[in-house]
């Protein structure tokens, strides 16, 4: 083969006058092979495997087995017992619905408020301070936010439950006790402490909405609003996806505040599956059903996250990295 | 199809001064070009234009409405950019349709106008595509299409050709000249290019600082320049300046350089006598002006030394050593010899220009 190719160079030579370079062409295309790479990877391939494949490994092993916590006992193979129990389980159906509400009202507030926040302190006077007041909430331990909701909110002393009942909305008894109130009591806690995420998120994307687009969009014959919406937000799609993305997967892992403030009341009013996978866990010690539980949660995670990368995927960016001018 | 007049307009940027005391009459369907240096208040000024910059004095009129306080989208203008400022998520199309849809023009009515400009612009296999999938040039003139779907009162061009090649630039500098002609619409165009301004516009504002130097066809611009920045900006290569003396004599007035003398025509020195010129100026001519021959002993009248030759295909310019200073000449490529060689170059008084040593103004 190499006799061929070095043949086929010397008769274009002979042919078109041009001198070629004695080497495979194919090999041009290649890097050398870089196995060093793997050496270099290895530290963290492994640190990785230890404290995320592991306990993965861990819960699968779980979901299969009905786990004995007494001393001496060993698990007993249940098979997919765990998981057909759920079928049947309605706390678990009702789980998910109300996982799905307080999600969907959270991210929609906090999306709506956020990017609305973001636009208010671009390229205002006191954006640096501004933002450094509005990140303090973000700084507190969600337990503590818990808390301090949890007095603010108190049928006794809370200023929001006096609030409240001032303008006449509530007549008497608790917020938290209340089993439609208690819902948007613990999403005004999340949007409370999570908007500033959005907002700063946002307020970068908007950084790079690039000034000529929106000039020309102007000059186009646009108001500031459809300059927005027309410009400003398809530019702002990425860092929007990033904040859903973030927020979604932090609304199944943050139960902080429902645990705190309701546990999951009144009436199971605002169990989400998190809260209720906490129960089964830790206080019914099912491990092998809270483990079933879990691995479900784990499973939906990783297909919305797969399908909102799907759904906001920017179909110019193949193109872009392809060809940058 | 608008006079566009500029009466008085300062720009400031916090304390930094970018246009001084501007005051500009663009008549209907001129292509006006604002030429100067980076940093010298063009896009400033037509920024103000736009309604994208605040004017912090002075008056802005489209015909005889004041537009000072009208938004950009009142003012009845198109834009081309620079970065041409195309939508990334639209294609060619729905970028061209835009001004169109904004003002809520019909569609059948949009549709046949973008296929007009993009017809014009001989884009129209590109339409159902994305800017990604663009070249500079084609991008280019999606920007252009953009702004000529409408009939605005006022076309805005702010160095829309910039970022081309050179081959294309060349190119799209008659193409942009024919498009204004065919469209009879008043142009503002804005570049740090000198030959597009003097290739394509019927008069040229120079500006330098923030301050307009000179205003006046591409002809003017080039023959009489009213001061030694102008002069200097204009024509490639650039005019030679060299700082001479002035002595009278039984012949007239002449202009005595360590490497030269050269006797000024009459009218020249009324004029000089008239500005009333300090014994020291400076004195400009340009490079094709000048006239050259290889060997020591030619007959034009000033000796130099040739420093380098730099063909350029068809011509030559050969920088030469006079007295000390250094001038380039514009001439025929022919045998010419190499640096250090003597030659001898010739003048033609006639071209000559005088400046102020200090204030840099043109006497002639």
């Amino acid at each position: 083969m190499a006799a061929n190719i070095a043949d086929i160079g010397v008769a274009s030579e002979a042919v078109r006058g041009v001198r070629t370079i004695d080497h495979h062409p194919e090999s041009f295309n290649h890097r050398p092979p870089r196995y060093y790479l793997l050496w270099l990877m290895l530290p963290a391939i492994l640190l990785l495997a230890a404290i995320s494949l592991y306990p993965l490994v861990w819960l699968i092993y779980m979901t299969l087995h009905e786990v004995q916590l007494a001393p001496g006992k060993s698990d007993v193979w249940a098979g997919i017992d765990n998981f057909s129990r759920l079928a049947s389980d309605k706390k678990f159906a009702r789980g998910w619905l109300t996982l799905f509400k307080y999600s969907a009202l959270c991210l929609s507030v906090e999306i709506g408020l956020g990017v609305l926040v973001a636009v208010i302190l671009n390229n205002n006077r006191f954006e640096k301070i501004l933002v450094t007041i509005f990140l303090m909430p973000m700084m507190m331990a969600p337990v503590i936010a818990g808390f301090l909701y949890m007095f603010l909110y108190n049928g006794t002393f809370g200023w929001y439950f006096w609030l409240l009942q001032s303008i006449g909305l509530l007549e008497s008894g608790s917020i938290l006790g209340n089993k439609f109130w208690a819902m948007f009591a613990i999403v005004a806690t999340d949007v409370w402490q999570w908007t500033p995420l959005i907002a700063l998120i946002t307020l970068a994307g908007l950084k790079r909405v690039p000034q000529e687009q929106l000039e020309a969009h102007m000059v186009d014959g646009a108001g500031p609003f459809r300059n927005f919406f027309s410009v400003a937000l398809p530019n702002l799609y990425p860092f929007l996806l990033i904040a859903i993305l973030l927020r979604f997967m932090d609304n199944f892992r943050f139960i902080d505040h429902i645990l705190i403030m309701t546990g999951g009341g009144p009436a199971n009013a605002t169990k989400i599956l998190p809260t209720y996978l906490f129960d089964v866990s830790f206080k019914f010690f099912e491990l092998g059903r809270g483990a079933a539980i879990a691995f479900t949660l784990l499973l939906l995670t990783i297909l919305l996250g797969l399908a909102l990368t799907i759904v906001f995927e920017d179909p110019t960016r193949k193109l872009r990295t392809e060809r940058e001018d | 199809m608008a006079t566009v007049t500029i009466s008085d307009v300062w720009k400031y940027y916090g304390k930094t001064m970018a246009v001084k005391e501007l005051n500009l009459e663009i008549k209907n369907n001129e292509f006006m070009c604002i030429l100067g240096p980076s940093g010298c208040g063009k896009s400033s000024t037509l920024r103000m234009l736009a309604g994208l910059e605040f004017i912090s004095s002075g008056d802005i009129y489209f015909d005889d409405v004041r537009v000072n306080d009208l938004p950009p989208r009142d003012r009845d203008i198109a834009m081309v950019f620079e970065n041409y400022a195309l939508y990334p998520h639209k294609t060619v199309y729905e970028n061209m349709a835009n001004p169109l849809k904004l003002r809520r023009t019909p569609k059948d009515e949009i549709e046949r106008r973008v296929r007009r400009a993009a017809e014009i612009l001989e884009i129209d296999p590109l339409l159902g595509r994305k800017p990604v999938e663009l070249s500079g040039g084609q991008k280019q003139r999606t920007a252009i299409g953009r702004a000529i779907v409408r009939e605005p009162k006022v076309f805005l061009f702010d160095e829309p050709i910039a970022h081309l090649d050179a081959k294309l630039r060349s190119h799209m500098r008659g193409e942009l000249k024919h498009l204004q002609r065919d469209l009879e619409t008043t142009t503002v165009y804005v570049t740090h290019d000198q030959l597009e301004g003097m290739s394509m516009a019927d008069r040229i504002a120079v500006m330098h600082e923030g301050v307009l130097q000179q205003l006046g066809t591409p002809e003017e611009i080039y023959n009489r320049p009213s001061n030694e920045f102008v002069a200097g900006f204009v024509g490639e290569p650039p005019m030679n300046f060299l700082d001479c003396t002035l002595e009278q004599s039984n012949v007239g007035l002449t202009v005595v350089h360590s490497g030269f003398r050269l006797a000024l025509s009459d009218q020249q020195a009324s004029l000089l006598t008239a500005g009333s010129a300090e014994a020291n100026v400076r004195i400009g001519i340009r490079p094709d002006n000048l006239a050259i021959e290889p060997g020591a002993d030619g007959t034009l009248e000033v000796p130099g030394e040739i420093f380098v030759t730099e063909p350029l295909g068809g011509d030559m310019i050969v920088e030469v050593t006079v007295g000390g200073d250094r001038v380039m000449v514009k001439t025929k490529i022919g045998p010419m010899g190499g640096p250090g060689d003597p030659c001898r170059i010739g003048f033609d008084v006639d071209k000559l220009h005088v400046f102020d040593i200090n204030t840099g103004v043109a006497y002639f």
